[in-house]
């Protein structure tokens, strides 16, 4: 069966059968509430189902000790391959969606999706990278008024979940002279989103903007807003294509 | 207080209770892979890294 599967699939990674899901007993991950998280879904209960685990990831170091655990609340949703070697082992992957690139007042910018694809519920991230002209910086949240502070958005797509920007913490800057106290980026900074869709929607383009202000510590340039667009093509779940 | 049942909250899990915590060995798992050859987890590993990922069984 597992043969068969990994076949149909393309997987050339070690996948394992536990027949009986006694080692899932016995490492605790038993899936006790899975009759519950189906009902949630409105998905009828079937006997069929006992016996699996949570869907999760153990992160291992080169002795075998668990560095990182990754659960998603919703069984139904996973991350990519790409998410997990990237912020799990702090690797860069070989291999991520197709990347945009624009050049703007003070940086370049360069996003990317870790797939080209999406499946429903698998949870997506987007990484928009800024690689900031020397000498300049861009504003954090909170901002005094009149300033404008880094966004990411993420223009609305129907079944699309978008998730908090993650990334590096800020570094404070204060300004000689002013009583000020502003968050900057300054140098290439990583920062990124997950998104996911809970439906089927075809395939689509994600539009990205990003609002920022470069300054350095006498002048500012003027706020830009650059859009990025990223195309996504919907992909079948594994269950439903067989 | 809502009477709705259709947008009732996800079970909730609390996954720091799953399986082996940080910090510990992941514990020795021998089972067969999809050629039916017997895996030995970290003798497989050798020294290096790895990324269990579990979900659910291929017959569904």
């Amino acid at each position: 069966m597992l043969g068969a599967f990994a076949e149909k699939h393309g997987i050339t990674y070690t996948l394992l059968s536990d027949e009986g899901s006694h080692a899932i007993r016995e490492l605790g991950l038993l899936n006790e509430q899975v009759q519950d998280h189906h009902a949630h879904y409105g998905i009828e209960r079937r006997d069929s189902v006992v016996g699996v685990p949570y869907p999760g990831t153990f992160l291992l170091d080169e002795q075998g000790i668990v560095t990182d655990r990754r659960f998603l609340d919703s069984y139904r949703e996973r991350e990519t391959g790409v998410a997990i070697l990237e912020q799990g082992f702090g690797i860069r992957s070989s291999e991520h969606g197709p990347e945009t690139r624009a050049s703007a007042p003070g940086l370049q910018l360069r996003a990317y999706l870790d797939s080209d694809g999406y499946r429903a519920y698998q949870r997506l991230r987007l990484t928009v990278e800024l690689a900031i002209e020397s000498g300049l910086h861009v504003y954090a949240e909170p901002v005094p008024d009149g300033y404008v502070a880094l966004a990411i958005d993420v223009a609305p797509i129907e079944g699309l979940a978008v998730g908090a920007m993650e990334g590096p913490t800020p570094r404070p800057f204060t300004v000689e002279g002013l009583d000020e106290h502003f968050l900057v980026y300054d140098g290439t900074v990583q920062l990124s989103m997950p998104l996911t869709f809970t439906e089927k929607v075809g395939d689509r383009e994600v539009v990205v903007t990003v609002r920022y202000q470069a300054c350095s510590a006498t002048d500012c340039l003027i706020p830009q807003a650059v859009e990025l667009r990223l195309p996504l093509s919907e992909r079948n779940n594994v269950e439903s294509d067989r | 207080m809502s009477t709705s049942t259709q947008h009732a909250s996800f079970p909730a899990t609390d996954f720091t209770r799953i399986g082996p915590p940080i910090g510990a060995r992941f514990p020795d798992v021998r089972l067969p892979d999809q050629h039916g050859r017997i895996v030995d987890l970290h003798a497989a590993r050798g020294a290096r890294k790895a990324a269990i990922v579990f979900h659910r069984s291929a017959r569904w």
